[in-house]
């Protein structure tokens, strides 16, 4: 067969990207990733026993993925997140400002165990409806929710589907990801929370009342269901941890801790499918899949190594290596999703000198988990595309965005970058 | 003093977030006649509930639940209802018949298509909603939704500023 041409695999790479991005007819992004698969299959870039192997290879994140949708759409289902919301509204004591902070504890934690998934689809209309409820305004409670679901998600390595993904590769022990993240982790989440209070000041200075006892039995109408799901929760909380220390795959423990709370529900007889369907998206499946072959094809060409070893040759220190990833992929996050970000780095990361790979790789997980609340680029094309453009009221929204993420997320990244790089110089 | 000299029989007053206390004694003074009917608009933003959709989770975008539409659509009604509930009282005391309306959408084009609809004589609005530290007057003092119905208003309009 003849060689496929370097240029002709990279084109439809970033076709296929590009179309995720505008989503044109609005089909959904795992059939443009697809389709660059199969292409890339028909094309020979990638044979179909290395499509299948860089499918197997990453067949715990697969199970990761599967397991923590089921498992918030289980917790959303027996009321967990909007008892989490009526918590934050009473432990704010009637201080829009208390409110705000309480939405970055509050979704820290659950970032921290359930994954920023969680955080951003379930928790921030939680947090928005409570928010509109109390009549406060309810921009920067929602801004505060979107935010720290990515703000967090360097706590743990369950906290993000990213930190799975990349930690395959790292192969680091929890104690050695706590070491390295665990201050910038906590710093970032602290820092997030003073620039919003800063920012919003003055819109979140009203006072509210709230029988947060009321929402709570509001959210929950069988609090056994509550009870336990909590408590499972937090017994797959520290299956994930142990697990972590162990070394042993998470995805299975995921799948299990999701078998676990479906129990719960079946035995209080309230195992709702549908609405715990709702959460369970099996395109983001088709989406992942769908990169992963495009990116073993890239790899097989030689794409990623090449790229990487030009990023490579700025790098001279752990720090700089650090920073090399973090840039890369807060900018490839930016561009089409941190996914294929994240994954084409990582592929390209082995091309790197052995001693720069971990700190390049730390770098990555910064700018993945981090970059991307500086522009909403997936939801952001949509929006100027089909309708924003008319709708003045929406496109303010989408530039106050811009600015917030465009103020925030370079101070996360450069204080992350600082306090990672000083654990590689200690 | 009386601004508007003839009874307006329809008037439309747009109720923003922060209600309509501060606004409605004003508006009682300035009529010279008590309105044959006070419409008491208030629109649900659907701009701001659109930046739910900013919210990404991991890959592909995907939108905010069935389930969970409904219940930010409720939280939006509450609060709506909430808002006209306390606005009532004073408006039935400078009105002959106060009925309240709730609109949902851009809150400019909304407030306009309600005074269309109901064939308003007058429509008032307040500058802004909160009046910030740049000032009562100059460019910044008029919120995008009062320029809109401005611009718009198929009636005269009146524009309460911000009490000095």
């Amino acid at each position: 067969m003849p060689p496929i041409p370097v240029l002709l695999v990279a084109a439809v790479f970033v076709a296929a990207l590009a179309l995720a991005v505008v989503r044109p007819w609005a089909v959904a992004e795992a059939w443009w990733t697809a389709a660059g698969a199969v292409l890339m299959l028909a094309l020979g870039a990638v044979g179909p026993r290395g499509a299948w192997l860089a499918l197997w290879q990453q067949a715990n994140v697969f199970l990761f993925l599967l397991g923590l949708m089921c498992i918030a759409g289980l917790a959303d289902a027996a009321g967990f997140f909007d008892a989490a919301g009526a918590l934050a509204a009473g432990l704010a004591r009637g201080s829009g400002r208390r409110l705000l902070v309480a939405t970055f504890g509050v979704g820290a934690l659950l970032t921290a165990f359930l994954s920023n998934d969680a955080t951003a689809l379930i928790l921030t209309p939680v947090v928005y409806a409570i928010a509109t409820r109390l009549r406060l305004r309810p921009l920067p409670y929602l801004l505060a929710a979107t935010f720290v679901a990515d703000t967090a998600s360097l706590l743990l390595p369950v906290s993000n589907p990213i930190n799975v993904l990349v930690g395959g590769r790292l192969h680091w022990a929890l104690g050695t990801y706590l070491a390295h993240l665990l201050p910038a982790a906590v710093l970032v989440v602290l820092l997030n929370a003073a620039i919003f209070l800063a920012v919003f000041w003055r819109e979140t200075g009203t006072r509210y009342e709230v029988d947060w006892r009321q929402l709570l039995a509001e959210a929950a109408p069988d609090r056994w269901h509550l009870f336990l799901t909590a408590a499972a929760l937090v017994a797959i909380a520290i299956a994930y941890l142990v697990a972590s220390a162990a070394g042993a795959p998470i995805g299975a423990v995921g799948c299990g801790g999701a078998l676990l709370l479906a129990l719960v529900a079946t035995g209080r007889r309230r195992l709702d499918v549908r609405r715990v369907r709702e959460h369970v998206s099996l395109s983001v499946l088709l989406y992942v899949a769908g990169l992963f072959v495009m990116v073993a094809a890239l790899e097989r060409a030689g794409v990623t190594t090449e790229l990487t070893r030009l990023l490579g040759r700025f790098v001279e220190s752990g720090p700089e290596a650090i920073g090399a990833g973090t840039i890369a992929a807060a900018v490839g996050s930016n561009l089409a999703n941190n996914v294929p970000a994240s994954t084409f780095l990582l592929s390209g990361s082995a091309a790197l000198p052995p001693a720069a790979q971990a700190p390049f790789l730390a770098g990555v997980l910064l700018g993945a988990d981090l970059g991307p609340n500086l522009t909403p680029v997936g939801s952001l094309s949509t929006m100027l595309w089909l309708v924003a453009v008319r709708r003045r009221g929406v496109t303010v929204r989408a530039g106050d965005y811009l600015r917030l993420g465009a103020v925030t997320v370079p101070i996360l990244l450069l204080a992350s970058w600082a306090l990672v790089a000083a654990t590689y110089r200690a | 003093m009386s601004v508007v000299g003839r009874s307006a029989a329809i008037v439309l007053l747009g109720v923003g977030e922060v209600g309509a206390a501060e606004l409605l004694p004003r508006l009682g003074a300035l009529l010279a006649t008590p309105p044959a009917e006070l419409v008491l608009c208030h629109v649900i933003d659907t701009g701001v509930r659109g930046g739910l959709d900013l919210a990404h989770g991991f890959g592909p975008h995907r939108a905010v639940g069935r389930h969970r539409a409904r219940i930010v659509a409720d939280a939006e009604r509450v609060e709506a209802a909430g808002i006209l509930a306390e606005a009532m009282p004073s408006a039935a005391r400078i009105a002959t018949r106060a009925v309240t309306e709730v609109g949902e959408g851009e809150p400019g084009r909304a407030v306009c298509a309600v005074a269309a609809e109901r064939g308003a004589d007058l429509v008032v609005v307040g500058a802004r909603d909160h009046p910030d530290d740049r000032g009562s007057t100059g460019p910044h003092s008029v919120g995008h939704t009062a320029r809109f119905v401005l611009d718009h208003a198929p009636c005269p309009v009146l524009l309460l500023r911000a009490a000095v």
